[in-house]
C-alpha cells in the first residue's frame, strides 16, 4: 500500500512539475524555466517534414546554450504576442526506484496577438526524461516533437 | 518637410509605388507573367531521389506534380486527371509503385504520364476513345546543380539561357561531382505582398535589424569591401565575406566547407523573380516563394548539406543552419515582423512611397540589385515601378 501511495505521490510530483515548466514559458520567467533542467540537461526540437519525407531537427541544445539563447532573446526583435500552454500529461513510466520517469504529454499553444487576437500556434508532443536529484525533479532532457510545421510566427523561444 | 503624398524627388528607378504591393490586378499580372511565365526554381531533385518518388506543389495557380521516372529523368505534369480533372495525387509528397491512378474513377498513369487504363473501357468503344488517346498535361524541366526547375509557358527559351553567367556560379557552388541534399524544409505563410519577402532577401541594409549580423557581419573589417555582380535577367550574386560567428558565442565555419566556399564566408545568389540561395560556409538555405494574394505569401525555406555527409558531418551543419536559420533560428521571426509591418502600413494607403535609393558602388548595402530587380519586375508585367498605373509600351522595355 505504501508503496502505491508513494509512486501516487511521485506522480503527482513529476505532474506538477510539467505544468510549472510550461507556466514558466507563458509568464518568460525563462531563468526559472532553465533551472529545472539538470547540469547536463538538454532541449530538443524535431518535426516530421511530409514535403522531404524526414524527420528534421530545429533545435538541440544544452542546458548552457538554451540558458545563453533565452538571455538574448530581449536584444532581437521578438513577437509581442502572449502564449499560452495547455499541456495534457499523459503517461508516466517510472522506474523500480521511483527515481526517474519518462513522461510523455500532449501540448497546445495559444497566441494572443496584441489586438487580442487569439489562434492556435502549435500543437505537439513533450517527450520528457526526469531524474530525482537532490530531492528534486529535473528535466534531462525534453524532447518536443511538433506536428505543426507552418507558423504564423516563428521564434526560437522553447515551445 | 517631408511630403508624404507626393513622389520622391529622386531618379524614377529610385523609389516604388506602393501599389505595387497592394493592388489585385497587378498581383494577378505578375503570376501570369513572372510566376507562369518563366523558369521557376521548384524543389531540389534529393527530394525526389529513387524511382517513383514526387512532389506536389502550386505554381501560379496551377497544381503541379514532379516525378522521377524509372529512366531518373525527373518530369513535371499538371497534377489533373485528363478525364474529369480530379488531382492525381492528393498529397505533399510519396512514392509510386510504376504508375499512379486517379482516386475518382481510377483511370491509371505510368510515370512517364501516360494513360495505361481506363476503368471499364468497353463503355468507351463506341466512340473510339482508348488509353493511348490520354496523357498528361506535361511541364518543361530541367535542371541545373540538382536544382529542379520548370517552366508552365513552352514559349521559354532554355533554362542554360535564362540563369546566363549565374550558372557558373550554381555549378561552383552545386557541381555535379559533389552533389548536395536537403536536409531541412518549412515553410511560413507571410502576410506580406511577395516582393517584400525578395526585398528582404536581395538587400543588406537591413542586417542592422539583426543582432546576429550585427555582431558576426557588420563589425568586420572588410564587410563593406564586397560587392554586388548583377547579371541579365536581374540574377545577383554578391562576393563572399567572411564573419565572425564568435562574436555571438556561435561555432566558427572553418571545417566541412560546402563547394567553392571560404572558412566563415557569406555567399548569397539570388534567381528571378523569388529564389535566394544563402550559403554560410558549410550549410546552404535555399528560400523560394509562392504569392498567394497581394498581401498574402508562402515561404518554403530548404536547408543543405552534401549528400555525401557522414552522421557527424551532417549533424554539425543541421546544427550550424539552425543557429541561424530555421523556425528557432535567431533571424526568421525578425524578418517576418519587419515585412509584415511594412505591409499593414501600406495596406492603408498610409506610405505611398518607398525608397531604393542607395548608391555605394555595387557594395553591400548599395540597392542596385533592388533597382534592377523593380525594373526587371516592370517589363515583365508592363507597368512603371515608380507609377504603378501608367502602363508602358513594349517599345519601352
Amino acid at each position: 500500500m505504501n508503496n502505491e501511495l508513494d509512486e501516487l505521490l511521485v506522480r503527482e510530483k513529476v505532474r506538477e512539475k510539467l505544468l510549472y515548466s510550461v507556466r514558466l514559458l507563458d509568464s518568460k520567467q525563462y531563468d526559472e524555466f532553465i533551472k529545472l533542467f539538470a547540469e547536463n540537461g538538454r532541449y530538443i526540437l524535431t518535426a516530421e517534414s511530409k514535403e522531404i519525407r524526414h524527420n528534421m531537427t530545429w533545435l538541440d541544445v544544452s542546458k548552457t546554450e538554451l540558458a545563453e539563447l533565452l538571455e538574448e532573446s530581449p536584444k532581437h526583435i521578438h513577437d509581442m504576442a502572449e502564449r499560452t500552454h495547455i499541456l495534457s500529461v499523459g503517461d508516466l513510466n517510472l522506474d523500480a526506484s521511483n527515481t526517474s520517469v519518462i513522461a510523455e504529454s500532449t501540448f497546445s499553444v495559444f497566441r494572443t496577438a496584441i489586438d487580442g487576437r487569439t489562434q492556435v500556434y502549435a500543437v505537439g508532443y513533450y517527450n520528457d526524461e526526469l531524474t530525482l536529484i537532490n530531492d528534486e525533479w529535473k528535466i534531462n532532457q525534453r524532447h518536443v516533437k511538433v506536428q505543426t510545421r507552418l507558423f504564423k510566427t516563428p521564434t526560437p523561444t522553447p515551445l | 518637410m517631408h511630403n508624404w503624398e507626393a513622389a520622391p524627388n529622386l531618379p524614377k528607378t529610385h523609389y516604388v509605388d506602393n501599389k505595387i504591393f497592394t493592388d489585385q490586378s497587378i498581383f494577378e499580372s505578375e503570376r501570369e507573367n513572372i510566376f507562369a511565365g518563366e523558369w521557376k526554381l521548384v524543389c531540389h531533385e534529393s527530394e525526389i531521389s529513387v524511382a517513383g518518388a514526387y512532389r506536389t506543389l502550386n505554381l501560379a495557380g496551377r497544381p503541379l506534380i514532379l516525378l522521377r521516372g524509372e529512366d531518373g529523368e525527373i518530369r513535371t505534369f499538371f497534377n489533373i486527371c485528363p478525364h474529369r480533372g480530379a488531382p492525381l495525387v492528393r498529397d505533399e509528397a510519396g512514392i509510386l509503385n510504376k504508375s499512379f491512378q486517379c482516386f475518382y474513377h481510377l483511370w491509371s498513369f505510368d510515370l512517364k504520364g501516360q494513360c495505361k487504363g481506363i476503368t471499364r473501357p468497353a463503355g468507351y468503344h463506341g466512340v473510339g476513345l482508348s488509353p493511348k488517346d490520354f496523357s498528361l498535361r506535361s511541364v518543361k524541366t530541367e535542371t541545373i546543380g540538382g536544382l529542379v526547375f520548370v517552366a508552365i509557358n513552352n514559349d521559354v527559351g532554355s533554362l542554360s539561357d535564362y540563369l546566363g553567367p549565374l550558372s557558373e556560379y550554381i555549378r561552383k557552388h552545386l557541381p555535379h561531382n559533389s552533389p548536395l541534399e536537403v536536409f531541412h524544409y518549412h515553410k511560413a505563410e507571410i502576410r506580406c505582398n511577395w516582393k517584400l519577402w525578395v526585398d528582404n532577401n536581395a538587400e543588406m541594409y537591413h542586417e542592422f535589424l539583426h543582432l546576429l549580423n550585427r555582431r558576426t557581419g557588420l563589425a568586420q573589417p572588410n564587410y563593406h569591401d564586397r560587392k554586388w555582380h548583377l547579371f541579365p535577367n536581374c540574377h545577383n550574386v554578391i562576393d563572399q565575406g567572411a564573419l565572425n560567428y564568435g562574436n555571438l558565442g556561435l561555432d566558427n565555419r572553418g571545417e566541412e566547407l560546402l563547394p567553392g566556399m571560404e572558412p566563415e564566408a557569406l555567399l548569397v545568389m539570388s534567381i528571378f523573380p523569388d529564389v535566394m540561395i544563402n550559403v554560410r560556409a558549410t550549410v546552404m538555405r535555399i528560400d523560394t516563394i509562392t504569392p498567394l494574394a497581394p498581401d498574402r505569401t508562402l515561404v518554403e525555406w530548404r536547408g543543405l548539406g552534401l549528400k555525401s555527409d557522414s552522421e557527424a558531418q551532417r549533424n554539425l551543419r543541421i546544427r550550424h543552419h539552425n543557429q541561424v536559420w530555421g523556425p528557432a533560428g535567431r533571424n526568421l521571426p525578425e524578418d517576418i515582423t519587419a515585412v509584415e509591418s511594412q505591409q499593414t502600413a501600406m495596406d492603408v494607403g498610409a506610405f505611398k512611397y518607398s525608397i531604393y535609393a542607395r548608391e555605394e558602388d555595387l557594395r553591400p548595402q548599395d540597392d542596385s540589385s533592388l533597382r534592377a530587380f523593380y525594373q526587371e519586375w516592370g517589363k515583365r508585367v508592363g507597368r512603371w515601378p515608380h507609377d504603378s498605373e501608367l502602363k508602358r509600351s513594349t517599345a519601352q522595355n
